[in-house]
């Protein structure tokens, strides 16, 4: 444990830690959110992706991004949301220069969705944390400060090629306890979105962002502490870091009889603190008032369903699926879905007629090696999916022993290649005639007396010796489970 | 001679008596001769003019019966509507140099008519005021009387048809803004429905209010422009996609028959006695014509000056946060952000437009959004009511379109006697409905116009019967003195 | 109010709007006087629901031309002063 979990420990035997989380995700739409801009912007010279509805130049109009109103519904549908009849969007004005009209076009009272969950595993237990409400709105342009510190920048340079991307907000209700619980609620959340292809999942990149809300009570407390908002963590290390961090100050403040005040922190990770973002207008007025450029939006029930229909099997679903249906355990069902992609990828091996065990020990051992070291997925190497399969039915069928799979997979992984031809050209299948084995167990015991010999005595490693001769002698192609009980056999004979 | 309508340009350009070239220089000849006296102009647009003027000639010849009746016709842009790469000002020192990088529809729709396009008319600034005092860039003068105003925020455009330099323009109106400078400057002015025509490319005041509109010297070619530019457009989500019936067809059908309404709110005290007089002297002839007339009542009249004077600067106020600095028009160099902002706004946006930003935060503001801004949108819902219940009595309302004609310069100082310009024509923008001013009299020389507003997408309806009572009388053909210098 | 709205007033400017602003307050009070407990707010005039654009991207202006009315420029760049004058506190 790190020192600042203790610290974290600690502070829960007298003070309750409540934690709410807030996360703006990027969505993968093709055009801007109320402009038919690219959405994406990652190659783009700066403000070479604009258009004067971005841009927000004199006389111009927004227009609704119809396929991010499907992703906001199918998200919400995803965190077992409400979907109210009637929605709409408001504006949010306020003075920035990353947002070119001065106002945001956001929803305020009248969200596409409310009143969801989520749930998640921590330490081993399900922890349920409400959803608030997943909202649309756009997002702002990027700057670049002078010497990279806003707070000390004599100029900013703006950027607007990010400005109105279809931006999802969810909004978690204060239910979290712990910055574990915090941590585990955003891989869940991110593997989520990132299963039902609204987003992907970057944080990196910034395009899924995690803002904080923190504060500390008393146990017993019915009133919550004084809220502390925490931002600019860009891991879902950082965040656990951070609020663990911000536990840390907390307490000291309140230990110490003070008073906390009421603020935005920013993460600054190279000093492992929070340091304080206090600006001149502390209390924003947004003077939110309903966009008059766009009428509202009634989606009744036909839309929902059809939307919900669209809906791809969920990642806990899919592993609870996975332990039925595939027999396998709650540790694997897992890691196979981890990613749709990774889901997606098992079961085609298995459709191929890969034994369940099998594919799965091989997808989470030696593929998610290789795929790891030439960060490449399966899916996308040289061998692909059907090229594995096909390997895998070889070492089922005992035509080939696990490590003349292995060396071979990966040979394969990045170049590709036809396991089954390159079997039979290499001559790679492997020796299990148990006459030829035989006389090959005969011969190594032969040459080896003393290993032999202490194996009768009861040394059991000493089987090793005659196993790798064995198996030298078949270039390694033995079936070496069988060898393993012919030596045996053969041994224990006398 | 009378300078031309629409519909006998188009005639004598397709029968050869004329050129687009020839009535483009007739033009920019009469917008020298009177722009000292009149400051109409804010950009004279003689390079675009002249291209667009030679593209309709070459439509012309190749195919002069499916042409747009407005091919190879000078007319004038309120310069509030963007054209792409001209100086488009809004009337304001804040966008002074601003070229857009493109075309609203509205005005795209001319262009591809073979519209020709001599300038872009001054205005009161962003749109926002009853007398074109408040330009940045000096007053427009009324042509019936250069000390009086032309009324607002459309000045230069309602003052340009009424000079006879052009035989239309387009301006826009969110509380009156066309069909009250239409009244004083004796054409006709109309507003559509609400969403009737795209608003994209027109620089916004109030979203929920502003239309853009001709302003003509006939219903007929009032009508003929209407058509043109109406219609569905995707970039504007307030558009309507209902399909548009052609104001032309049943533009002569008359009046008889037809059940006209008078607002007893609308002839009240203010009403100026020489307005009163010609406007029922209009009533005599549309019941000549066969109307009947009666008196209904909108009784929420005089809180609906309350309503428009805190939604329409509430919007405007979000919609002018724009304007900063940063990637357009006025800047003021600080080096801290934040006093660039003040300064800025501060130089650029004159006190008409501050005054209303002002109002407009205000009446957002937490703590009084309530008692403002939704207050003043659930009395606006009561006006359209308002006029719905009239709407199953009568077919159409008539009534004076302002109080008052053409007042001197600088005579009205207080904002509060400004506002009143509009009592009469603001109530159909809160509930989009459409509205037209035809010329219907003269109150010692100056213009007096009258109101026809129907029900929501009945603008065919408010054509019919202004047209009817236009063709009834002969106030459409008197003109102002620079107009009987016009070619 | 003048900086919620970002105006830089003079204290002239500032006396003087707020006479004016307090005389046309006055005049709009009497919308408290309508009773709307049975009215709906008209957000829109129109009965317009839904209006929504399908998910086709179209081709930016471009740097140049989305520069090219900004009065201060740095490369490609928008370029604003100081964001922030406000010390850091821990």
């Amino acid at each position: 444990m790190t020192e600042t979990a203790m610290i974290t420990a600690a502070t829960l035997d007298r003070y309750e830690v409540v934690i709410g989380l807030e996360v703006h995700a990027q969505l993968l739409t093709r055009s801007k959110m109320f402009c038919p801009c690219p959405a994406d912007y990652t190659n783009a010279a700066p403000n070479e992706n604009t258009c004067p509805v971005c841009l927000g130049l004199p006389g111009v109009l927004p227009t609704i991004n119809q396929q991010a109103v499907d992703f906001t519904v199918r998200t919400a549908l995803a965190l077992h949301c409400d979907i109210p009849a009637f929605t709409k969007f408001d504006r949010k004005n306020y003075f920035y220069p990353d947002l070119p009209k001065g106002y945001q076009i956001s929803q305020y009272d009248l969200p596409l969705s409310i009143n969801g969950h989520l749930e998640f595993p921590v330490g081993g237990e399900t922890v349920r944390c409400g959803i608030t409400r997943v909202h649309l709105e756009e997002d702002t342009g990027t700057m670049h400060h002078a010497g990279d510190v806003l707070q000390s920048a004599t100029s900013s340079l703006i950027d607007l090629n990010r400005c109105g991307v279809p931006l999802m907000e969810i909004v978690g209700e204060p239910d979290l306890r712990t910055p574990e619980a915090a941590r585990e609620y955003l891989v869940r959340l991110r593997q989520i979105l990132t299963y039902i292809g609204v987003n992907d999942g970057n944080l990196e990149k910034g395009s899924f962002r995690c803002d904080a809300n923190i504060s500390l009570r008393p146990w017993g407390a019915r009133e919550l502490g004084v809220k502390v908002e925490v931002k600019n963590m860009n891991s879902f290390r950082a965040v656990q870091r951070a609020l663990e961090s911000e536990i840390e100050r907390q307490t000291d403040v309140l230990d110490a009889g003070g008073a906390l005040v009421q603020e935005t922190r920013g993460w600054v990770e190279a000093q492992g603190r929070t340091i304080s973002q206090r600006s001149k207008e502390q209390a924003h007025d947004y003077r939110y008032f309903p966009e008059p450029d766009l009428p509202p939006l009634r989606l009744d029930a036909a839309f929902v369903e059809r939307v919900r229909a669209q809906l791809p099997e969920l990642p806990e679903a899919r592993a609870h699926r996975f332990q039925e249906q595939y027999g396998l355990t709650v540790y694997d069902a897992a890691v196979l879905t981890d990613t749709r992609d990774d889901a997606d990828t098992y079961e085609a091996l298995v459709g191929a007629g890969v034994p369940a065990k099998l594919a799965a020990n091989w997808q989470s051992g030696d593929v998610a090696a290789l795929a790891n070291e030439h960060r490449m997925a399966l899916r996308h190497s040289g061998l692909g999916v059907d090229g594995l399969a096909s390997l895998l039915r070889l070492v089922d069928a005992g035509t080939i022993n696990g490590p003349t799979a292995k060396e071979l997979l990966a040979e394969l992984y990045v170049a590709g290649g036809n396991p089954e031809a390159l079997v039979r050209d290499r001559g790679l299948a492997q020796v299990s005639d148990t006459t030829e084995l035989t006389t090959l167990v005969d011969a190594a015991i032969a040459a080896n007396p003393a290993a032999a010999a202490d194996f009768r005595a009861g040394k059991q490693q000493a089987l090793g010796q005659l196993m790798r001769a064995v198996k030298d002698a078949t270039g390694g192609k033995a079936d070496m489970p069988l060898v393993n009980r012919l030596l045996r056999d053969r041994l224990l004979e006398h | 001679m009378t300078p031309r309508t629409i519909t006998e340009l188009a005639a004598a350009l397709r029968d050869g008596s004329t050129t687009p070239r020839a009535l483009l220089d007739d033009a920019f000849a009469h917008v020298d001769r009177t722009e000292k006296e009149l400051n109409a102009y804010l950009t004279v647009t003689r390079e675009l003019a002249e291209l667009q003027a030679d593209a309709a000639t070459r439509t012309l010849a190749d195919h002069p019966d499916t042409a747009s009746p407005l091919c190879g016709i000078p007319m004038a842009l309120k310069d509030v509507l963007c054209v792409d790469g001209i100086e488009t000002t809004a009337g304001s020192k804040m966008l002074r140099g601003f070229k857009p990088p493109y075309t609203g529809t509205a005005v795209q729709r001319l262009f591809d008519a073979g519209a020709v396009c001599i300038g872009k008319t001054n205005c009161d600034e962003f749109a926002m005021g009853s007398s074109t005092e408040n330009s940045a860039y000096g007053p427009v003068s009324n042509p019936w009387d250069i000390e009086r105003v032309p009324g607002g925020s459309s000045g230069g455009s309602a003052a340009t048809v009424a000079a006879g330099s052009v035989p239309y323009s387009l301006g826009t109106d969110t509380g009156g803004s066309i069909r009250q400078p239409a009244a004083l400057c004796g054409v006709v002015g109309f507003k559509p429905t609400y969403g009737r025509i795209s608003r994209y490319g027109l620089i916004a005041f109030a979203s929920s209010l502003d239309q853009i509109g001709p302003f003509t010297r006939t219903v007929e070619d009032c009508a003929l422009v209407y058509a043109a530019i109406a219609g569905h457009d995707p970039r504007d989500s307030t558009s309507d996609p209902r399909a548009v019936d052609d104001p032309l067809a049943a533009l002569h059908t008359g009046v008889a028959g037809m059940r006209l309404g008078i607002p007893r709110e609308y002839l009240g005290e203010g009403t100026e006695p020489g307005v009163r007089a010609a406007v029922e002297a209009a009533f005599r002839v549309l019941e000549a014509q066969g109307a009947t007339l009666r008196e209904v009542s909108l009784p929420s009249t005089d809180v609906a000056l309350s309503v428009y004077y805190i939604i329409a600067p509430a919007e405007c106020s979000s919609n002018l946060a724009r304007y900063d600095g940063v990637r357009f028009g006025n800047r003021v160099e600080r080096p801290s952000l934040t006093e660039m902002y003040l300064q800025t706004r501060g130089a650029g946006f004159g006190n008409e437009v501050k005054r209303r930003v002002m109002l407009g935060t205000y009446a957002l503001s937490s703590g009084y959004y309530d008692a403002y801004y939704r207050q003043a949108q659930k009395v606006r819902t009561l006006v359209s009511q308002e006029f719905e219940t009239v709407f199953r009595e009568v077919d159409a309302i008539v009534c004076p379109t302002s109080p008052s004609v053409a007042f001197t310069m600088g005579s009205r100082d207080d904002p509060l006697s400004m506002y009143m310009c509009d009592v009469v024509t603001l109530p159909a923008n809160l509930a989009g409905i459409p509205g037209i001013s035809v010329p219907c009299g003269f109150v010692d020389g100056l213009p007096v116009g009258l109101q026809v507003i129907a029900p929501r997408f009945e603008d065919s309806r408010v054509f019919r019967v202004g047209h009817a009572y236009e063709q009834a009388t002969d106030f459409h053909t008197k003109l102002s003195s620079y107009a009987s210098e016009a070619a | 109010m003048a900086t919620l709205a970002r105006l830089g007033l003079s204290d002239a400017e500032k006396s003087r709007l707020l006479g004016e602003l307090e005389a046309i307050l006055d005049h709009i009070a009497r919308l408290q006087q309508v009773d709307t407990s049975t009215l709906a707010e008209t957000a829109q005039v129109g009965d317009l629901v839904n209006v929504m654009r399908p998910d086709e991207p179209e081709e930016p202006i471009g740097a140049a031309a989305a520069l090219r009315n900004a009065p201060v420029t740095d490369g490609n760049y928008f370029v604003v002063g100081a964001i922030q004058g406000v010390e850091l506190d821990a």
